[in-house]
């Protein structure tokens, strides 16, 4: 009877660690996927040809909006500033932002050699729903720390903030939407966007002709 | 003209200097603020939310905000730096790099870096980290010895002995001194007043500073730039597609970058 009872409660306690492995893996195993993920793609060659760069920045791009919470990074990039916009303009403000981020996240991590690995070098909680996943991506034997801040929603692990050589991207965008927002309005910063957003189409299209 | 500075202000600036394109500080005036009908059909809840209960945790990073007084200036340098950069910088870096071979170019770095070796080495221990004062001297002596005159790293290769980057911009942090502002230098690029009196502070420990003539010496400290510079084209690029407000993407990113530097 005893016996009994312990290997139940040890079939329960193994269910248990079992389930809450599955339920939320750590926040640096929810990166590795798609860091890893999004190296195969930059390095794949069927994308070599200039026509293929929209193709290939498309896949990426749907790669990082299942790992990065954009909502939350243009809140916290615009912090205060938040409150003068209106949901309408938060949304498309969130919108642009996030194409924004990941294009420059995506062209930070790619430079332009081949032979780029990303290592994970470890995670710290920072709070009881909040961590930072250490990486070090290294291209040409130059080594550049890339740290993530990752925040736990609804079980799952998503970014909110990318350190790259102790340079928040996150702080990074604050200063330049402080400035700009202390002259102009929420408008007027969402038409900077959009300009910015379609001189890199641009590029991308004058590369592919 | 070389010293751990140069691994600072000179590869940050490299790095980082953005610019070109019109100049931003001629903005318009501010509008009034827009009163505008929401479509809620269409708006998640997450843009209905008035709460920012980060704004706690982001305002103690806010300290890294540093004055710009001398902001005129600053915006002409930057542009001066930004096409010193296209037009010079790299592509003298890019026809270095198309001529010589990786390995080669790595170990360059690799001799520059530990020829400053007293810099690092003075300012560990004046900030008094004997730990790493200690791992700078041996790194220096197995880099020096079985490294071939520093050109390989086996104290990091293999002992995992890393380097520590201090220099007087830092110990001068370190001490409770500010960055007082910013200023950019032309081809130097962004630094602070703390931090341009380190950077001529640590040339003082600098072999490449006793060089003679002094031409060969600016000759040296030119390569160690263009060299490290063939190893991280692209990256300035980045930085500059990436920004909205490009002279203030930089100005912060220096600050930021220089106080993980500080912290360490």
């Amino acid at each position: 009877m005893k016996l009994t009872l312990t290997g139940i409660l040890a079939v329960m306690v193994l269910a248990a660690v079992a389930g809450a492995q599955e339920v939320s893996a750590g926040p640096m195993e929810a990166l590795k996927g798609p860091v890893n993920t999004v190296l195969q793609i930059l390095q794949d060659p069927q994308y070599d040809p200039p026509e293929q760069r929209q193709l290939q920045r498309d896949r990426i791009w749907d790669v990082t909006r299942g790992i990065f919470d954009f909502t939350e990074m243009a809140k916290r990039s615009l912090a205060l500033n938040w409150r003068a916009f209106t949901p309408r303009q938060r949304k498309e403000f969130t919108e642009l932002f996030s194409e924004l981020t990941a294009h420059s996240y995506l062209e930070q991590i790619k430079g332009t050699y081949t032979g780029l690995a990303v290592e994970f070098l470890g995670e710290e909680m920072l709070s009881g729903d909040k961590a930072m996943v250490k990486t070090k991506v290294r291209r040409e034997e130059v080594e550049t720390p890339v740290d993530y801040r990752m925040l736990q929603e609804g079980g799952r692990w998503l970014v909110y903030d990318v350190n790259i050589e102790g340079v928040s991207l996150v702080q990074n965008y604050r200063t330049q939407f402080r400035e700009i927002l202390a002259k102009e309005t929420p408008e007027q910063l969402i038409q900077k966007l959009k300009d910015k957003l379609q001189e890199q189409k641009e590029e991308l299209a004058e590369a592919a002709s | 003209m070389d010293s751990g500075f140069t691994k600072t202000a000179v590869m940050l600036g490299l790095l980082m200097f953005l610019g070109a394109g019109p100049v931003p500080w001629g903005c318009g005036p501010a509008g009034a603020a827009q009163a505008e009908e929401a479509a809620p059909e269409e708006i998640g809840d997450e843009f209905l939310d008035d709460d920012l209960d980060f704004l706690d945790e982001e305002e103690q990073q806010d300290i890294r905000r540093v004055a710009d007084p001398l902001a005129p200036w600053n915006r002409l340098m930057y542009h001066f730096n930004d096409k010193f950069y296209f037009w010079l910088l790299k592509p003298v870096a890019q026809g270095y790099k198309a001529v010589t071979p990786t390995p080669v170019r790595i170990g360059v770095k690799n001799f520059f870096h530990n020829l400053i070796y007293p810099i690092r080495l003075a300012n560990c221990l004046a900030q008094g980290k004997m730990g790493a004062a200690g791992t700078e001297t041996e790194r220096f002596l197995t880099n020096t010895f079985v490294g071939i005159l520093g050109f390989g790293d086996p104290a990091r290769d293999r002992l995992n002995m890393l380097p520590h980057d201090e220099d007087l911009g830092q110990t001068l942090a370190y001490y409770g001194v500010g960055n007082g502002f910013y200023i950019v230098w032309p081809i130097l690029g962004p630094s602070t007043l703390r931090d341009s009196v380190g950077f001529v502070g640590d040339r003082f420990l600098n072999p490449v500073t006793y060089v003679d003539p002094t031409a060969l010496s600016i000759g040296v400290s030119a390569y160690d730039t263009v060299n490290d510079t063939s190893l991280r084209i692209g990256d300035y690029e980045s930085l500059k597609e990436a920004a909205v407000e490009p002279y203030n993407a930089l100005r912060n990113a220096y600050i930021q970058y220089r106080q993980t530097k500080v912290a360490q």
